[in-house]
């Protein structure tokens, strides 16, 4: 249950290992009223350490239990076993959907590859917020954080496959927003620029450049405030203002690389 | 889904029929957060209210859903009060069994429940059940304080005490440090039928805990000024908060808060004084202001009562919120008498330390997890139907007979069909974190 603080008691992320994911939960955790983290993923055992080793050593509390479920978005029907493996004995407050791969060169090339990305990135996130909302509306509350990514703003030719794939996914988001106004379920659409995390591990950063922390509290604050769509950092929103209208090419001249 | 069940056979129907999310009583929604909510499931009220005395041995049997109000105008003109009321008169009689309130007179004639003498439960096989003290003492006891988790109270038949005039005798005391606060509350205790004290949060140092304490009594004959001995109940319609507040910035903040609390003290004078006292204004002071709640702006505030063993736990409590930098408006402390046999009684020996903190304030999730840590090591609890944030692993030390409870529970309502968000959120029924 959500406290009267607004905490949600028991938090489920699908794509547990995620470094963005965690520290959404940590930060939750650190806020105080959370009784259990489930992180759902393909590796329980390294996703558990991970977490306990990000997680507030003083949180005032200290009491949130953390658990693990298993959860493969390649596998059809995967978030609706996870969202009920982790719902069996009472709600799940709060889901963040946080499973995603950036790809590389080839997934932008060989159709496979980009079926194979989108069915990750796309199809499984749309399936996993369809879980999560119908779970829900069975329980009468809840909250969603979807991790869109500023990429799919404006998609550019090195990352068309992922930027495609949160293009989609955001504006799936955008319409079910619509759908779930007055039905006590929230749905908040995060749209991060760079982020260090295990994704951009290696990569140069670009600008703004940010880290799974910053991004957390980024969240903490939109959930609070009760906002929709949250940009991370916030300046992003401003810049992809401009960046979205530029005429094309300029826009290939300064996304090429 | 609401289901508002004018004969008991509806309650019965509601209850048979529940489906996955469960179903719930509702009073009048006077507990500060989920106790009386189901998120998904259903919740049944019993808007029609019948209340009886006999009027030569002063026993009464009310509906489950007539409200304190509404039995004080029944029995108020035979000359007779309710045992126990609760500070709102809006509460209804289901749920002051279902919490076991207690009142100004704690420390003198315990809790709701001590006062019944029967209760008409629906439970969860859907079955009528007269439950009463001798008989069935195990449902009987999981029932009061039950938190609505037991079945759905159709009537609770009670006690309730002779009273001479429609006014009090109250007495208010001002004290100059938290120590004169106890001594003064020992006093009021000792001298009165009804006692508390008020603690100013704006005062630091060697005022810390200073305070105003009142004491009070019904009065012994009519008010013989008023001319007829005839006694009347007749709370009137509250003043109301200008709809406009609660739109804008809170009016109630930290700053505001202190000035607040300064004047409020300094306006009772400085010796004992002595005044009559009208029902409504003595035992439901913020009834008299019809959406008080407003004034601490959108984003409300949180009620946090506590009982602990002993007045320096209560003082750690202060102390860790001005720490937090959570200045309470509306500080109430008193002593507790004897327990209740209520399995999830929240009165016990000690103690009671309620406080109104915006929610706004920084950090104050931590800072409430930190009393509930004073409370918990204290080897105390606090109060279910103001609670809205505590943890599993702390509700089960607080309330050491949760396991009875449970089992008594589960025998009247083995299928679980009795759930509520504040059950989910604790745990009450599963023990797991749900
Ligand atoms: C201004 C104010 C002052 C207060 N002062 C005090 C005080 O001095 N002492 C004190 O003890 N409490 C106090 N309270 C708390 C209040 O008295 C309790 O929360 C009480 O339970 C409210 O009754 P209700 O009818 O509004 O119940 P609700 O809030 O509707 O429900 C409370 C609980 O009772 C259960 N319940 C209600 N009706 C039934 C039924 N028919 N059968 C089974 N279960 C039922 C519900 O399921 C729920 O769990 C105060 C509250 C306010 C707002
Ligand atoms: N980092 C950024 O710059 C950035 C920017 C904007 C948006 N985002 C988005 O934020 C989300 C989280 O990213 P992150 O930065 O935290 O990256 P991350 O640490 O790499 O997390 C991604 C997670 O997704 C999981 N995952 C991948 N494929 C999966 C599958 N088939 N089934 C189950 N889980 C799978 C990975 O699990 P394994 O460990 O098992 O592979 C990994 O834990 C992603 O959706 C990403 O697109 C990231």
């Amino acid at each position: 249950m959500t406290n009267s603080l607004g905490a949600p008691g028991r938090i489920l992320v699908l794509g547990g290992g995620s470094d963005i994911g965690q520290a959404i939960a940590a930060r939750f955790v650190e806020d105080g009223g959370v009784q259990q983290v489930v992180l759902a993923g393909r590796r329980p055992g390294d996703m558990a350490e991970r977490f306990d080793a990000r997680r507030p050593q003083d949180d005032a509390a200290g009491t949130a239990q953390v658990a693990t479920v298993d959860y493969d978005a390649t596998q059809p029907g995967a978030a609706a076993k996870a969202i009920a493996a982790a719902s069996a004995d009472g709600d799940v407050d709060l889901i963040v959907v946080a499973a995603g791969v950036l790809g590389t060169d080839e997934h932008n090339r060989l159709a496979h590859r980009a079926t194979e990305l989108l069915g990750i990135n796309l199809v499984a996130a749309v399936e996993a917020v369809m879980e999560a909302i119908d779970r829900f509306e069975a329980q009468g509350h809840g909250r969603l954080v979807v991790l869109s990514s500023v990429a799919g703003l404006r998609v550019r030719g090195g990352l068309a496959t992922y930027g495609a794939s949160k293009a989609g996914l955001d504006a799936f988001c955008r319409a079910m927003q619509q759908r779930l106004a007055g039905a006590g379920v929230d749905l908040l659409i995060v749209r991060p620029g760079f982020v260090h995390s295990a994704m951009t591990d290696g990569l140069p950063p670009a600008p703004f450049a940010t880290d799974p922390a910053s991004v957390a509290a980024d969240v903490a604050a939109a959930v609070a405030a009760g906002r929709a769509v949250v940009w991370s950092p916030p300046v992003l929103r401003w810049v992809f203002a401009i960046l979205r209208n530029l005429p094309e090419p300029i826009w290939r001249r300064v996304s090429g690389r | 889904m609401r289901v508002e069940a004018r004969r008991p056979v509806e309650v019965v129907e509601a209850v048979v029929g529940a489906a996955g999310r469960g179903v719930l009583a509702r009073g009048a929604g006077r507990s500060y957060n989920d106790a009386a909510q189901n998120g998904g499931g259903a919740l049944v009220t019993q808007p029609e209210p019948t209340i009886t005395i006999d009027p030569t041995t002063g026993r009464a049997t009310a509906s489950a859903g007539a409200t304190i109000e509404q039995v004080l105008s029944v029995l108020v003109p035979h000359g007779r009060f309710v045992p126990v009321t609760p500070g709102t008169r809006l509460a209804t009689i289901g749920g002051c069994v279902a919490a076991d309130v207690h009142g100004k007179n704690h420390h003198r004639d315990g809790s709701w429940g001590e006062h019944l003498t029967a209760i008409e439960l629906v439970d969860g096989h859907g079955d009528r059940r007269h439950l009463d003290p001798v008989a069935t003492p195990s449902e009987f006891w999981a029932t009061v304080g039950g938190m609505g988790l037991s079945g759905i109270i159709l009537s609770a038949t009670f006690d309730t005490i002779p009273i001479r005039s429609d006014q009090l005798a109250v007495t208010t005391t001002r004290t100059g440090d938290f120590d004169a606060t106890l001594a003064a509350l020992a006093e009021a205790e000792d001298g009165h039928r009804y006692a508390v004290a008020w603690v100013d949060t704006s005062a630091t140092g060697s005022r810390r805990g200073r305070g105003v304490v009142s004491g009070g009594d019904h009065l012994d004959a009519a008010d013989a000024a008023r001319g007829s001995g005839e006694m009347a109940y007749a709370p009137g319609s509250p003043i109301p908060v200008p709809p406009t507040v609660g739109r804008g910035p809170a009016l109630i903040r930290p700053a505001t808060i202190r000035w607040f609390n300064r004047l409020w003290y300094h306006k009772v004078p400085r010796r004992a004084t002595e005044v009559p006292t009208s029902i409504g204004a003595f035992f439901h002071p913020l009834d008299g202001l019809g959406r008080w709640n407003r004034l601490y702006g959108r984003r409300g505030f949180v009620q946090y009562q506590s009982v602990v063993p002993a007045p320096d736990d209560v003082l750690a409590q202060l102390d860790a919120l001005s720490a937090g930098g959570a200045t309470s408006a509306l500080t109430v402390v008193k002593r507790f008498g004897s327990a209740s046999p209520a399995m999830l009684g929240f009165p016990c020996p000690g103690w009671t330390l309620a406080v109104d903190v915006p929610t706004a304030v920084p950090r104050l999730a931590a800072t409430l997890d930190r009393l509930d840590r004073i409370v918990v090591e204290a080897g105390g609890r606090i109060y279910l139907a103001k609670d809205g944030r505590t943890s599993i692993p702390a509700v089960a030390r607080m309330y050491p007979r949760l396991g009875e409870w449970r089992r008594a529970v589960d025998k009247l309502d083995p299928q679980g069909r009795f759930q509520s968000d504040l059950a989910r959120r604790l745990g009450l029924r599963t023990g797991g974190p749900t």
